[in-house]
């Protein structure tokens, strides 16, 4: 028997006014998976993203987290239950250096959480440790404005890996940077893959998305026009008339 | 209560024309609060300005003070420019957090009145013009003119404002830049002349706002902190961007003001104002006719 | 320094200052003034627990300072009131008690008007603080048992609590309420509360995103932050004797609760208490030689350029200087070695 599914969407809208963002969405996540995400500008990728993280309310639809309804739910409680997003635009705490950054979605998610708590010497280890993972580790003591955009890349995935997710949304880490920098983008969620995380991943570079996913989701206008193995998808006449990748 | 016919008509009446007037107060702010997202809360100071400098030029030569506001239209424009290059250059370019922002407009508000008390003193002052005074009296309604002519030229330059936004080059860029302005970039248009422009024109607004101010009642320098809450009141609930919806709010509030003062006194309308900010702000925070 | 030990420090720091001022400075225009200078502390460093280690500007603080001030009034005429309506005897109500009611008074109004308006933007709070202070100003004056618009006459009792006159006993406590609002304020800089607000004023989205439940950090700090105002304020009546809403309600609270923070610095504890000693002083030294209205224009224009040219304060500049020298110590032998 195949175990349950870490994500159910059923019949996800969302409209601004007039405009329709999504309509009616059904996805379902398999624990484990890579899932890739691809859709033109404006197709609702971020919208679904933020409607599943509790950011924006979608007026319809049912969303069911590892069998746990999210309605009704706001961001840091679905954060807390262990879904958690990393931000198109890092969006550091520009006068915390970097352990505070990671210090914080620590202390009030994984410490928010019944269970033991960490101590503040467990805390510190912790933070260097992640801040280790991602490369980060030896300015662990600087502000994010000294950073270059690939670190502030990794700063954005670490701080997601702090709240300890069963579930990673990663939006558009890649934008913008060098085939090197993608790579060393792509190692790090591996490596969290690895560790039973499932990941999903928003993305417009081809290259990584076809490397690293398992399975593929394409959405356009707000509509989910294909979903399936990553070779079977990219050769969909709909999927190629709507969106011609790199 | 036995409400007099009479009187709740001529309340809703005299409501409606202050909701003329109010409609010019907030335009500014529709502006630059809705449309350019600055939080301008010296609006009233601004305001201020207008009608002092409405009752110096009326004192001493006499002009009648709607031309007075009109003739000032351009010093305030020209003001509002500097002061948002100001804003600009302090704030919005260094990305400063919305604080220090709003920490700035807060002291030119404060600046704006302390001035105004240091300069003229805690005296009112008011205006003398032929339309002051006499009312027309049509049945059960009476129309003070010293309403009723603010009102009018209050929708008259609000229509004018609406047509220059929507038909010029320079007003639909205002609205571009409202919206996206980025794409305003994207189009070899600087965003920050355009914003320097709109900023200029809600300032120019208050020349002749506090000329009106001055017209239908007398002014000394605390009652701009009045209008804070009335101002932001009408254009939230206006729905930020659209003038016929904060002409609408503007009457809205307009009216309830007036049956309060008439029915319980004239010492709650300042909170009339809050309570329609807070229940628009808790429960429609799109307003009246929506974004 | 450990938490705790700031506590103590700063609780001996206190009772020295104390002690010896109430033992050697004999003319009591000195408690009169240092009273208002203390006043200042607690306000600015409530304000800045909202405003500078949350993000959240406002603009109200007459309205919460007055409601501590208004609550001390209607407690003061408890018992006239409960004697003449009820034939109830119960005695004086002591000023502690009064501050402490005067904190849940200020403390509630916090709470309530930040539930309303907190889970919109920053710009709708701050613009509704501006509107309260208004609206409380309103309600104050169309209530006659207060006063009203006329003011009110509030006797000072005869004998101090502790001995000595009764302005050292005002005096003595606001520098107790001076004391517990730094400690608190540097015990928030220091834990996860602090932490947690210091997310929400760099991004709140992220904070929010990251776990932190950013509605109720804003709660918390509104609340607080109200409270403690309102405990600085209920002092006030017996401290003026005659208590009016123009008075009470005078912008001077507003703009100096806002500017002492941004000139002293919004970051740490400490900025608050050197603006509000730095300026509340000199506006102090000022007001037997020039008039209230020029202070309070001054003030205003220190706000602005302080906000225009070093928008981080006094504490600000420190900082930098200090980091500016570190760098160029750095570079400097690098410099050597390549020449």
């Amino acid at each position: 028997m195949t175990p349950a599914p870490i994500l159910e969407v059923s019949g996800v809208g969302k409209r601004f006014g007039g405009f329709v963002a999504l309509e009616s969405i059904d996805l379902i996540i398999a624990r484990g998976e890579r899932l890739g995400l691809i859709g033109p500008n404006g197709s609702g990728k971020s919208t679904l993203v933020n409607c599943l993280c509790g950011t924006l309310r979608n007026e319809t639809g049912r969303i069911l987290f590892d069998g746990h309804p999210l309605d009704g739910l706001i961001a840091h409680e679905r954060t807390r239950l262990g879904l958690a997003r990393s931000f198109q635009l890092p969006k550091p705490f520009h006068t915390l250096n970097l352990t505070d950054n990671i210090r914080v979605p620590l202390l009030y998610t994984v410490n928010a959480r019944p269970g033991h708590r960490l101590s503040d010497e467990q805390v510190e280890a912790r933070c260097r440790e992640l801040l280790h993972e991602v490369g980060l580790g030896d300015k662990a003591r600087r502000l994010p404005r000294d950073l270059t955009q690939v670190e502030m890349r990794k700063l954005e995935l670490a701080r997601a890996v702090a709240t300890e997710p069963r579930l990673l949304f990663a939006d558009e880490a890649m934008a913008g940077l060098s085939p090197s920098e993608i790579e060393e983008i792509l190692a790090v969620l591996f490596r969290l893959n690895e560790q039973g995380i499932t990941i999903v991943l928003i993305e417009h570079i081809m290259r990584a998305v076809m490397s690293f996913s398992t399975r593929l989701v394409v959405l356009v206008a707000g509509q989910k026009i294909a979903d399936g193995a990553p070779q079977e998808v990219v050769r969909n006449p709909e999927v190629e008339r709507a969106y011609l990748g790199e | 209560m036995a409400v007099s016919l009479d009187l709740l008509v001529n309340a809703i009446v005299a409501g409606i024309l202050l909701g003329g007037f109010y409609a010019a107060v907030t335009v500014g702010v529709t502006i630059s609060f809705g449309m350019l997202d600055i939080a301008n809360i010296a609006q009233p100071a601004f305001i201020l300005l207008g009608s002092y400098a409405a009752y110096i030029v009326n004192s001493y030569l006499g002009l009648d003070p709607i031309l007075i506001g009109i003739v000032m239209l351009p010093v305030f424009y020209l003001l509002g420019m500097a002061v948002y290059r100001l804003y600009y250059y302090s704030f919005e370019s260094r990305g400063e957090q919305a604080i220090q922002g709003l920490a700035f407009f807060f002291g030119l508000l404060f600046v704006g009145e302390v001035s105004l008390v240091l300069i003229f003193g805690v005296d009112y002052r008011f205006v003398e013009a032929p339309y002051i005074g006499p009312s027309l009296h049509l049945g059960l309604v009476d129309l003070p003119l010293r309403m009723l002519v603010p009102c009018v030229t209050s929708l008259l330059m609000i229509a004018l404002l609406q047509l220059y936004l929507s038909r010029s080059f320079i007003g639909r860029a205002i609205l571009a830049v409202s919206q996206d302005g980025v794409a305003l970039q994207l189009m070899a248009a600087s965003p920050m002349r355009i914003k320097q422009i709109a900023f200029g024109i809600s300032t120019a607004t208050c020349a002749l706002a506090g000329t009106f101010l001055i017209i239908i009642q007398p002014v000394e320098p605390s009652i701009g902190r009045d209008y804070i809450g009335r101002i932001f009141a009408i254009c939230v609930l206006g729905g930020m961007t659209s003038f016929p919806g904060m002409v609408t709010a503007a009457m809205l509030i307009g009216i309830v003001e007036s049956i309060t003062a008439t029915f319980y006194g004239p010492s709650w309308a300042p909170a009339v104002a809050f309570g329609f900010l807070l229940l628009t702000l808790a429960v429609r925070p799109a307003g009246l006719l929506g974004r | 320094m450990r938490n705790g030990f700031f506590w103590i420090a700063a609780a001996v720091v206190g009772t020295a200052v104390l002690v010896l001022t109430r033992v050697f400075f004999t003319n009591e225009y000195f408690f009169f003034a240092a009273y208002v200078v203390l006043q200042y502390v607690v306000l600015s460093t409530a304000w800045n627990i909202l405003g500078g280690y949350t993000g959240y500007t406002n603009f109200g603080t007459g309205a919460f300072f007055a409601l501590g001030a208004y609550s001390s009034v209607v407690l003061h005429k408890m018992p006239t009131l409960l004697h003449g309506s009820f034939d109830l005897t119960i005695p004086q109500i002591p000023l502690p008690i009064m501050i402490v009611v005067g904190g849940i008074v200020s403390g509630t109004v916090g709470l309530g008007t930040g539930y309303l308006t907190l889970r919109l933007r920053g710009v709708f709070f701050a613009i509704a603080t501006l509107a309260l202070a208004i609206v409380v100003q309103t309600l104050i004056v169309n209530w006659d048992y207060v006063g009203g618009s006329r003011g009110i006459y509030i006797i000072r009792p005869a004998l101090a609590p502790l001995g000595g006159g009764y302005i050292q006993y005002l005096y003595t406590l606001m520098m107790v309420l001076a004391v517990i609002s730094v400690g608190i304020a540097r015990t928030i800089e220091r834990s996860r509360l602090g932490l947690g607000f210091a997310a929400i004023r760099d991004d709140e989205l992220a904070a929010e995103a990251g776990g932190v439940p950013t509605l109720r950090l804003k709660l918390i700090a509104t609340t607080l932050s109200g409270a403690l105002m309102g405990m600085a304020g209920a002092p006030l009546p017996y401290y003026v004797t005659y208590l009016d809403p123009t008075s009470s309600f005078n912008l001077a609270y507003a703009v100096n609760s806002v500017a002492m923070p941004v000139i002293g610095g919004m970051t740490s504890w400490i900025g608050p208490v050197i603006g509000a000693i730095l300026l509340g002083t000199i506006q102090q030294l000022a007001t037997v030689t020039i008039s209230s209205a020029l202070n309070l224009l001054i003030v205003g224009l220190l706000l602005i350029g302080f906000v225009i040219i070093a928008p981080n304060g006094i504490v600000g500049l420190v900082q930098a200087r200090r980091r500016a020298r570190g760098a160029r110590m750095q570079t400097q032998p690098q410099a050597a070695r390549a020449a």
